[in-house]
């Protein structure tokens, strides 16, 4: 018995043993899952291939979501919505433990949150933050920090049961969602009948970006045309797919989670697509981003680990998601920004 | 409180402890119970002063002109129009059409149950009715968009919006039906049984009874039925949020989607503007134009039933 | 009125004319109200099977990886790692080998052990050795059947398609036997040709002519299996030979692609193949007009062989071939009899079919079947480094080793002040590390869903048109109403998303409401019928005020809660005044704030409610209460109150059932759109079932429409019984009080 024990004992110290020696192998299990062809790297320095090397890169400390706890609050565009909720499910499933929430609220209102309640840790923006509502931020003592994390191609998108349009030009676009009632007013040779419109509320960076583009800064003509609004985008998705004379538009992503109900217009003889996003030719293409604040990220550690996490993972899951990857200058620019304030 | 007369010549009851404790127990219990039911005072000015606060801030701001706000047809606060006619008038277009569904069915429930079925008849009917009464709105909501909405698409064609007033007022109705059918038929069981005895009497049909005699004696609580219905249309919030539409529009086609002041209410402060704008302000003066409608029409159907009450006592 | 009147009332016929004519309209009336209660009834019957269609129904179903194909891997694997194993794809290699060694061992096709057999020993298999008989009838397990796909329309269009699979069945067996393949019985193949003659519509009563190859012209495309391509090839150089004038073009590129091509593509005439048709073949093909005829020309056999100077091992059983292929050192593994001589392996290489074939049929292995290592390291192949370590320090894998956190992280993390639970847990069993390979690996997604109506009775089309689709996906029939749903947290992806959050959310906010709303609200209904007296103003004032409360619409009480208790008292609500959250980002939209805002709600109507029970206890209960000299409070207490708290208790639930459902309120206060992470107490983020309900109602993918369903029914079913409790306290107490 005693000679039983002694060897059970010594096995079982020699698999400990083996067990720290080396990355532990007791099975025949190849336990560098890190090295190994499948895994998705979340070193930043394995992201190389993708993105090219600089030296920022290189530099970002590794996040290991298992030590992060605490809670982090999120809101803003329903835009980055889903990129948001992307890599917050990844960040929770690879470990993080505390309490993350993201409102799909708008940009605009995730501001407003941010920088006049200070309520959020974290605002997320289809649009770049306005000179007032820095002012307001910075009388709560908050210094907005942009971080661009993607490139989003406006779809304008009609039901796939429409088959009279696939291409607008941009006066065109103006007409449509403004002062043609029909849609023959627009081309003699489409239907005779009302165009319904679905667009983002007021409150959305999407609405303001379309403004800003197709009616320069002024959104009187577009809401004068009675359009239905919301600010949830999923609501505009069932309303343009449900008739063949709807139309509406948002971020890229929803449109190619519905693919099977939709079609995205081009736009002035350019489809949305990586390629013509990628080489500035699709003419409704804008930036993504995240704000956050230096004070934020210091006094809430899981904060600064998580938008490390964000900028590091982003572009492993902005293709699926919908979006395309912001050009590696802005994001260079924004790991800057990050390790500037943990400086 | 209890006398102090002896029992007996040489026995006196000392009545003393009564006087004190129990009384201050008394005191402070009365204050605690007074405080409770107080609360929903506090409740009520709470309700006031929120909405009236910020609707002052609203109409004091120089964008909003009163006169415009109760005469114009455009609601649009981003461009500055802030007439109020888009919400109001999908709020009656929803509320007629409910009223259209509900009031038939339940009046006709309600005389049935309470005129011609069997007490073991209403007994097993009446659950039924509860139950409908207790599925919360946002199942109407489902069913709405899921089943009304398609139902009336291969009635009428592609007319029918996806989002539209007609299939929101249909289901607003039927969820109002248990509500006017339930009061409706207390009103009719009130009306003492002595007077259809005496239509009888006469050789009056039941439906003559019922409908000549029974009905008119319970005119009154019929109508506060019909009135705290036409109340609760109003305040319906999830279907018409639902089913019903997601912009502000003029129309009174039912075929196409409008906002309802509740809706829109609920589709802005789901979105949590930027604080003291004047869109979040506006939210509150549409509540508060909200609170003094269904106010006014419930304090019409108590004024009702009091006066109801008085006539059989 | 009638004309024969006396005094002025209708006398005879007029009479009897007049009240059958009232009765008539009685009637008729009788039936109009009672047909408005059943369309009421109706109604809420179409409501509960609309909702209950949605929560149930077919779905189609792909996977992003096969598990057959991680089974395969694992055991080819498993079969080119052993020891002393030679692979190559060269099957002359193979034969050279084990013909050199004497303790070799390997397979390869039958041709090449029948062209070697003075240089190789065959070994049998559960008893059977290969030949026409054993692999006609099965009898040899490895044997996979040789056949030609086409169908009736292709035919139709070019006959000599039709007719040269005729000439192949007719001729087949002259040549088969050369290839190195075996001959299906002549009775068979007579059948197949009448088979095939059928199916073309063709004259079956004489016998089947002969085709003479001189009179077929057009061209004709095959392509497909490798293992077919030389015995349609030797037959399409005899056709030719025999006067055919036309084109056949042969190309070698697997069955599944061979099938693909023929049915998807309508690129070829006949596919090849060594296998069967898969059914979601079967129903791509059937979608585009090719309903596919397979015919069977001859049957192929592994040949598991050893050196001649091996002279004990002369059968195999299918258990044994496994292990003699994998795990065997030494001979005397497979079998205790046999000697301690090592084994050496031959086998095809991993890019061989012949290998696929061979693993696929030998071991009868499903993936939930396999060894939890091999499970593990499927598992760890497919995921990251840092999902991995948190599945292990939620739940380790071993008991006595670590495999994806390393070892000292693993001392570190279990020494510290809250160990994981994976440090003290017991191990992870197979099949639960299966269960992670199916959610993970496996990765089942959900391509179309359809409602229960459908399902039942277009279930033929809906699979037609999933084979036409998706040709990968399965479809099955799916509860959207299961125990992952109830278990799980919302996500983006519908398979995965559940209702834990909500029920929970809902359960925290409720019992904040009734901590509220019940001492309040019977507080304040007993001081009204009680204490109050209605002379006084300030009385009246509030029960005018109560009655006026309760018909304010609920959103009002949202934008109260708003304004309050997520603005105003933030400090309180959002749990900073307590420490419970940074001041920093303290938020007020938390479940004390949802449950303060329902506790307004419902309020008055439990003042009300308990008013009018308080109201029917009998006033002698009170007045002998006094008479005995109690005060007030002493009454309430021991009289009143237990007469009414049925009364109350009844009417309370039904608030509290109705509070439940309330949407919009909560909406204003701010439930949040993405909350995975449980509450945990009054100061928690959360979300609420109609909330959730109401976020899946409106997104446009149809698969949430049935998740809203499914959260819907578990709603419904909580009120149903929450009303069904009041109403037997109701009936109860009611039975007491007559």
């Amino acid at each position: 018995m005693k000679k039983l024990t002694v060897l059970l004992v010594a096995l079982l110290a020699i698999l400990l043993v083996a067990c720290g020696s080396d990355e532990p192998e007791t099975v025949e299990v190849p336990v560098e899952i890190g090295g190994g062809a499948n895994s998705e790297a979340d070193t930043a320095a394995d992201d190389e291939t993708d993105l090219g090397v600089t030296e920022s890169m290189d530099e970002m400390p590794m996040v290991d979501p298992l030590n992060v706890t605490g809670d982090i609050i999120e809101a803003g565009s329903s835009t980055v919505f889903p990129l948001a909720e992307a890599i917050a499910e990844r960040f929770i499933d690879e470990g993080y433990s505390g309490n993350i929430t993201i409102d799909s609220i708008g940009s605009g209102a995730g501001f407003s949150r941010f920088c006049e309640a200070g309520e959020t840790d974290i605002a997320n923006a289809s649009r770049p933050i306005r000179d007032s509502e820095v002012e307001s931020c910075q009388a709560i003592d908050r210094d907005p920090i942009e971080f661009r994390v993607g490139t989003d191609a406006l779809a304008v998108v009609v039901s796939s049961d429409n088959d009279f349009v696939d291409d607008v030009t941009f006066a065109e676009l103006q007409a449509i969602f403004s002062t043609a009632e029909n849609w023959s007013d627009v081309r003699s040779e489409w239907p005779d009948e009302p165009i319904q419109l679905y667009i983002p509320g007021t409150d959305s960076g999407t609405f303001d970006y379309f403004v800003e583009e197709v009616f320069e800064e002024d959104p009187e003509p577009m809401l004068s045309a009675d359009p239905q609004m919301s600010e949830d985008d999923n609501v505009l998705v069932q309303g343009v797919s449900a008739s063949p004379y709807a139309i509406g538009f948002f971020g890229y992503a929803y449109y190619q989670e519905n693919q099977d109900i939709l079609q995205a217009l081009s736009i002035e003889g350019v489809e949305p697509s990586a390629e013509s996003v990628d080489n500035n030719t699709y003419p409704l293409a804008r930036p993504l981003f995240i704000y956050s604040d230096c004070s934020v990220m210091n006094d809430k550690p899981q904060v600064n680990d998580y938008i490390n996490y964000f900028l590091t993972n982003v572009n492993e899951v902005i293709n699926e998601v919908g979006y395309f990857p912001a050009s590696d200058d802005a994001l260079n620019q924004a790991r800057d920004s990050w390790l500037n304030c943990n400086n | 409180m209890a006398s102090e007369a002896p029992l007996a010549p040489t026995t006196r009851v000392d009545t003393s402890a009564l006087d004190k404790k129990p009384r201050a127990r008394e005191t402070i219990i009365q204050a605690l119970l007074f405080i409770a039911g107080a609360i929903s005072i506090l409740t009520t000015v709470g309700i006031v002063y929120v909405l009236v606060s910020q609707a002052w801030l609203f109409f004091s701001d120089q964008q909003v002109n009163i006169v415009e706000f109760f005469t114009g047809t455009t609601w649009q606060p981003r461009i500055g129009r802030f007439g109020v006619w888009p919400l109001l008038s999908a709020t009656l277009m929803i509320t007629t059409i409910a009223m259209f569904v509900a009031l038939p069915a339940g009046l006709g429930t309600a005389i049935y149950l309470s005129e011609y079925a069997a007490p073991r008849t209403r007994a097993r009917l009446k659950p039924i009715l509860e139950i409908l009464a207790g599925i919360p709105t946002v199942v109407y909501g489902f069913f709405a968009l899921t089943f009304m909405t398609p139902l009336l698409q291969s009635i009428f064609g592609p007319q029918v919006q996806v989002f539209n007033t007609l299939s929101a007022g249909i289901v607003v109705g039927i969820l109002i039906i248990p509500m006017v059918g339930s009061m409706s038929e207390d009103a009719l069981q009130a009306v003492p049984d002595s007077l259809r005895q005496a239509a009888y009497g006469i050789g009056a049909t039941k439906l003559e009874t019922s409908l000549r005699i029974v009905v008119p004696a319970a005119i009154s609580g019929i109508a506060a039925a019909v009135v705290v219905a036409i109340s609760r249309a109003i305040g319906e919030t999830m279907v018409v949020t639902i089913a019903a539409g997601s912009g502000p529009n003029f129309t009174l086609n039912p075929f196409e989607a409008a906002e309802t002041l509740t809706g829109h209410i609920a589709r802005i402060s789901g979105g949590d503007l930027s604080y003291d704008s004047v869109d979040y302000n506006s939210i509150f003066a549409l509540g508060l134009l909200l609170f003094v409608i269904t106010l006014i029409l419930n304090m019409i159907s108590r004024r009702i039933v009091a006066r109801f009450r008085e006539v059989y006592e | 009125m009638a004309q024969n009147t006396t005094n002025g009332f209708p006398e005879g016929d007029a009479l009897q004319s007049q009240i059958s004519g009232r009765h008539l309209r009685g009637t008729i009336w009788r039936i109009v109200f009672l047909s408005t209660l059943i369309l009421a009834i109706i109604v809420l019957i179409i409501l509960l099977v609309t909702i209950f269609v949605d929560g149930f129904g077919l779905v189609a179903v792909q996977n992003v990886v096969e598990p057959e194909s991680l089974v395969l891997d694992y055991v080819e694997t498993d079969m080119l790692t052993a020891p002393d194993t030679i692979a190559s794809e060269d099957d002359n290699e193979l034969v050279a080998g084990i013909a050199g060694d004497p303790d070799g061992t390997g397979f390869f096709g039958y041709a090449f052990y029948a062209n070697n057999s003075d240089k190789l020993r065959l070994v049998s298999i559960e008893n059977t050795i290969p030949d026409d008989t054993t692999t006609s009838d099965g009898s040899y397990p490895l044997t996979r059947p040789l056949e030609l796909i086409s169908s009736a329309s292709v035919i139709a269009a070019k006959p000599q398609v039709g007719q040269f699979i005729l000439y192949y069945l007719q001729h087949v067996n002259e040549e088969i036997e050369n290839i190195g393949y075996f001959a299906i019985p002549d009775a068979e193949i007579s059948e197949i040709e009448l088979a095939v003659m059928e199916a073309l519509g063709l004259d079956t009563s004489g016998s089947v002519p002969m085709i003479d190859p001189a009179t077929v012209s057009g061209n004709i495309t095959i392509a497909g299996s490798s293992t077919v391509f030389p015995l349609t090839e030797r037959i399409a150089e005899r056709f030719k030979a025999d006067g055919y004038g036309g084109e056949i073009n042969i190309e070698s590129i697997g069955s599944s692609a061979g099938i693909r091509a023929f049915c998807v593509d309508g690129s070829i005439d006949i596919a090849n193949a060594s296998r069967k048709i898969l059914p979601e073949e079967r129903a791509a093909c059937r979608s585009n007009d090719r309903d596919p005829i397979e015919s069977q020309v001859g049957t192929d056999a592994i040949a598991v062989v050893v050196n001649p100077a091996n002279t004990f091992a002369d059968n195999l059983s299918l258990e044994e071939l496994g292990i003699l292929f994998t795990t065997a050192a030494v001979w005397s593994d497979v079998d205790g009899s046999w000697p301690d001589n090592p084994v050496h392996r031959y086998i095809p290489g991993a890019d061989s079919g012949t290998l696929d074939f061979f693993a696929s049929t030998a071991f009868d292995l499903r993936l939930q079947d396999l060894p939890k290592d091999a499970l593990v390291a499927i598992l760890g192949a497919g995921i990251t480094e840092n999902v991995g370590r948190r599945l292990e320090r939620e739940q380790r894998f071993y008991n006595n080793a670590v495999v994806f956190n390393s070892a000292e992280e693993w001392v570190a993390v279990c020494s510290s002040d809250e160990p994981p639970a994976g440090c003290t847990s017991e191990e992870r069993s197979q099949n639960n590390v299966y269960l992670l390979v199916q959610e993970r690996i496996v990765q089942p997604k959900i391509l179309q869903a359809w409602p229960l109506t459908e399902s039942i009775f277009n279930r033929q089309t809906i699979i037609d048109e999933v084979g036409a689709t998706y040709p990968d996906a399965r479809v099955e029939f799916r509860s959207w109403l299961n125990r992952h749903f109830l278990n799980s947290p919302t996500s983006s992806q519908p398979e995965l998303a559940g209702f834990r959050t909500a029920i929970l959310g809902s359960i925290f906010v409720i019992i904040i409401c009734i901590l509220f709303a019940l001492p309040v609200g019977v507080g304040a209904a007993i001081y009204l019928e009680e204490y109050a007296s209605q002379d006084k103003w300030y009385n009246r004032i509030i029960q005018t005020n109560i009655y006026n409360l309760a018909g304010v619409p609920s959103i009002i009480y949202g934008m109260l809660g708003l304004a309050i208790f997520v603005r105003a008292l933030e400090p309180i609500t959002s749990g900073a005044l307590f420490g419970f959250s940074d001041a920093a980002t303290a938020n007020g939209r938390t479940i004390l704030s949802a449950g303060l805002t329902l506790g307004l709600l419902i309020l008055p109507i439990i003042i009300i409610n308990g008013q009018e029970a308080i109201r029917a206890v009998p006033n002698s209960l009170r007045q002998a209460s006094y008479g005995l000299g109690a005060t007030k409070w002493d009454t309430v207490r021991s009289h009143v109150l237990p007469g009414a708290i049925p009364g109350i208790l009844t009417g309370s639930i039904l608030a509290f059932s109705r509070a439940i459902g309330e949407t919009a309120p909560l909406i204003v206060v701010g439930a949040s759109t993405f909350v995975t992470v449980d509450p945990t107490g009054p100061f928690s983020k959360f979300t609420v079932m109609p909330i959730l309900i109401y976020n899946w109602t409106s997104r446009p993918q149809k698969e949430y429409q049935y998740l809203a369903a499914a959260g819907i029914i578990i709603l419904l079913v909580l009120l149903i019984i929450m009303n069904s409790l009041a109403i037997y306290l109701r009936n109860r107490t009611q039975g007491k009080r007559a």
